[in-house]
């Protein structure tokens, strides 16, 4: 219940100070009502962002954090006191008028409202997810055991250098609240990714259904719904994009200094979010261009979007730049770094049916149809992008509308084919347009059979099967997580039985961090991750603090032989020893789980610590990862070395 | 007149056709996906429900 509530007044307070800064940037009101919100909402979280960066660097504990808190809630007081809240009932009071006269429009409110609701509230479930639980979530968690920003380099993770937007909101939440606040922010940002959907849908000059089935159909995708409840950021930067687009439309317009500024800071937030940003921000390159030279607008005024989008993006830029000589590290490194580690190298081939012109061609087919074959599994579910998105070329009147914004999706879609790991979910970046199109392809392929009662039936038909398909997907969700978000059943209960992969080594962690005392240490060779639900910042992962940073000069880790590896043991008296014991893998073409027992020597010190452990029965267990008593492997290790 | 009615019934038959191709593409290709996912999913309410 208090992250419900933590949720709502971060919503209420990060919109206020947006609501003034958009007053500033936007005083004419080139922005709807609606827009505005959005684009409050958006440019408020900078000031967390900012907060937990600068404040972190030297202090990060509830402490601050409720400083931040409260430097933020009196910022909001002006925005929140100039917000047209009559105007606000009043859209809402015309809204409940027309769905009351509207029994479709009334359905779509229904669902889209239920669908959202859900997202949200599955936020409270605990993590689950493979990323949240490696890094997103575990290097917040770090920094706060440690008590201020820091880097955990015993994880050999690229990633401690990624820019940090929803890491940090997730800092202040799990300062201030729990991990499902930090969860249903996130999940907040996909409701506004799915207005700015129906708001941008609105903007072509459509009507309020197709709006809202844009949104609909944008919040129903398997990977929106998976990511809502989650703090995966593939997501929210989709609402960063989807607002940039909506700025840089009314940009097209009014050509103001402000508008381009509010650009700017949605492209720099979706940057600062992910680094898939820059391919966004890059997409909307030749449209710009296009502008300078068609529309002759003020340098200023069309300079202020990219200006700003790298100064809010150039403070990450001082903080990775002089440890890693790489401004977006780990991208590029082989350029910035030559001779050093290319992180990411071993899954760019990965994914895909290959980098030919005939596989972009078939690109979308391959990934709507055939996920499971060639890409990171069902991330849309049932193909209703591809049966839709061509049926935009119905409206012939409207196409050169479309034309720049689709451009925007297409050069983005030929950057991730050309340059990226070819994983679906990277795409959701330019999800909201897509749904946009297929949204009204949808409307426009009804209206076309309409006519025709036969055809009109098997549209219908085909309709309702991939809704219901669809449908399937979001009340799976629903089904798993919300028992566990409701205290219906026990997060151990949900973790042991919940499918995930390979496991959230929740019963091993909650051992540890049970037994372990102030001032002891344990070590870990777990093979994936770090679990988020283990302590962080009492552990030793594979490599000793000396050599934890070989992973960003070198292509080898180090070596250490038994005696160097017993000294060290000896002196760090590690009270627990966490190893893997199997993995899991659901890379094939119906996802099946295969779990492969794993040889506990393939990992660092394996062949050392397997005579040992051969002879122990583990303190704990669970399908992935098993606990050792600390102090009788080192009994065992000095015996293995006398004899 | 009868030359654009003539058109339209294809582009209307077009439409229906290409969603029809792509969604029995689709369940052609993932039917095992579906197996799969229906009996992890009938084993997860199973210990709940039995």
């Amino acid at each position: 219940m208090t992250a419900v509530l933590f949720v709502f007044a971060f919503t209420i307070v990060v919109t206020g100070i947006g609501w003034t800064v958009t007053g500033w940037l936007d005083p004419k009101g080139h922005l709807s009502s609606g827009e505005r919100l959005g684009v409050s909402f958006l440019s408020g979280c900078f000031s967390v962002y900012f907060g937990v960066f600068f404040i972190g660097a030297y202090r990060l504990d509830s402490v601050t954090m409720w400083g931040l808190a409260a430097a933020c809630i009196v910022l909001s007081l002006p925005g929140l006191a100039r917000m047209p809240w009559r105007p606000f009932q009043d859209a809402c009071r015309a809204t409940l008028t027309a769905v009351s006269g509207d029994k479709f429009y009334g359905l779509l409110w229904l669902l889209t409202l239920a669908t959202a609701l859900s997202g949200l509230l599955q936020g409270l479930a605990p993590p689950d997810d493979y990323d949240s639980l490696m890094y997103h979530l575990a290097l917040p968690k770090y920094d706060l055991e440690i008590g201020r920003l820091a880097i955990p380099w015993d994880r050999s993770l690229a990633h401690v250098f990624f820019p940090a937007f929803g890491g940090n909101i997730s800092r202040l939440a799990l300062a201030l609240s729990n991990d499902g606040a930090a969860q249903m922010i996130h999940g907040m940002l996909a409701v506004v990714a799915a207005t700015g959907t129906a708001l941008f849908v609105l903007g072509m000059g459509y009507g309020r259904r197709i709006a809202l089935l844009a949104a609909l159909m944008f919040l129903a995708s398997r990977v929106v719904i998976w990511q809502m409840g989650t703090v995966e950021v593939d997501v929210p930067l989709a609402a960063f994009v989807i607002f940039a687009v909506i700025v840089y439309r009314a940009w097209r317009r009014h050509q103001t200094v402000g508008l381009g500024i509010l650009f700017g800071l949605m492209i720099g937030g979706g940057i600062l979010m992910k680094l898939h940003g820059l391919a966004i921000a890059l997409s909307f390159a030749p449209l710009m261009i296009y502008d300078l030279a068609r529309k002759r607008p003020s340098l200023t005024s069309w300079l202020a979007g990219p200006v700003t989008a790298l100064g809010v993006w150039l403070p990450h830029i001082f903080r990775i730049y002089p440890i890693t000589g790489n401004p977006v590290y780990p991208l590029f490194n082989s350029l910035f770094n030559p001779g050093q580690p290319n992180y990411f190298a071993g899954v760019k081939d990965m994914y895909g049916t290959g980098r030919g012109i005939f596989d972009v061609l078939t690109g979308l087919w391959n990934l709507s149809v055939l996920p499971m074959r060639y890409f990171d599994g069902m991330v849309l579910g049932a193909p209703y992008i591809l049966a839709f998105f061509p049926l935009l070329m119905l409206d012939r009147e409207r196409l050169r509308r479309w034309a720049p914004y689709l451009a925007i999706a297409l050069l983005y879609y030929l950057q991730w084919f050309w340059m990226m790991s070819q994983q679906v979910r990277f795409l959701s970046a330019v999800l909201p347009l897509v749904m946009a199109a297929s949204a009204v392809g949808a409307a426009l392929g009804w209206k076309q059979v309409a006519n025709n009662r036969a055809l009109r039936a098997v549209f219908a038909t085909l309709a309702l099967t991939l809704s219901l398909n669809q449908a399937m997907f979001v009340g799976i969700y629903g089904l798993l997580r919300l028992p566990v978000a409701f205290g219906i059943i026990s997060p151990l209960t949900y973790h042991n039985k919940t499918p995930t992969l390979t496991g959230a080594n929740y019963e091993t962690c909650r051992y540890i961090t049970k037994n372990l005392k102030p001032g002891e240490t344990y070590f870990s060779n777990t093979d994936t991750f770090m679990s988020y639900y283990c302590p962080q910042a009492s552990v030793v992962r594979n490599y000793f603090p000396d050599e934890a940073k070989w992973w960003l000069y070198s292509k080898k880790a180090p070596i250490l032989t038994f005696d160097e590896f017993l000294a060290r043991v000896e002196d760090a008296k590690f009270r627990f020893f966490m190893v893997s014991i199997a993995y899991e893998s659901r890379r094939n073409n119906t996802a099946k789980s295969i779990i492969v027992k794993r040889d506990p020597s393939v990992y660092r010190f394996g062949t050392y610590l397997r005579p040992v452990l051969d002879q122990l029965q583990p303190l704990v267990k669970d399908n992935f990862t098993a606990v050792y008593d600390g102090r009788d492997v080192l009994r065992l290790l000095k015996l293995q070395k006398g004899g | 007149m009868p030359k654009k009615k003539n058109r339209k019934i294809v582009v209307d038959f077009l439409i229906v056709t290409w969603v029809a191709t792509v969604l029995g593409s689709y369940y052609f290709y993932n039917v095992g996906y579906y197996e799969e996912k229906i009996s992890v999913f009938w084993g997860f309410l199973s210990r709940f429900i039995i």
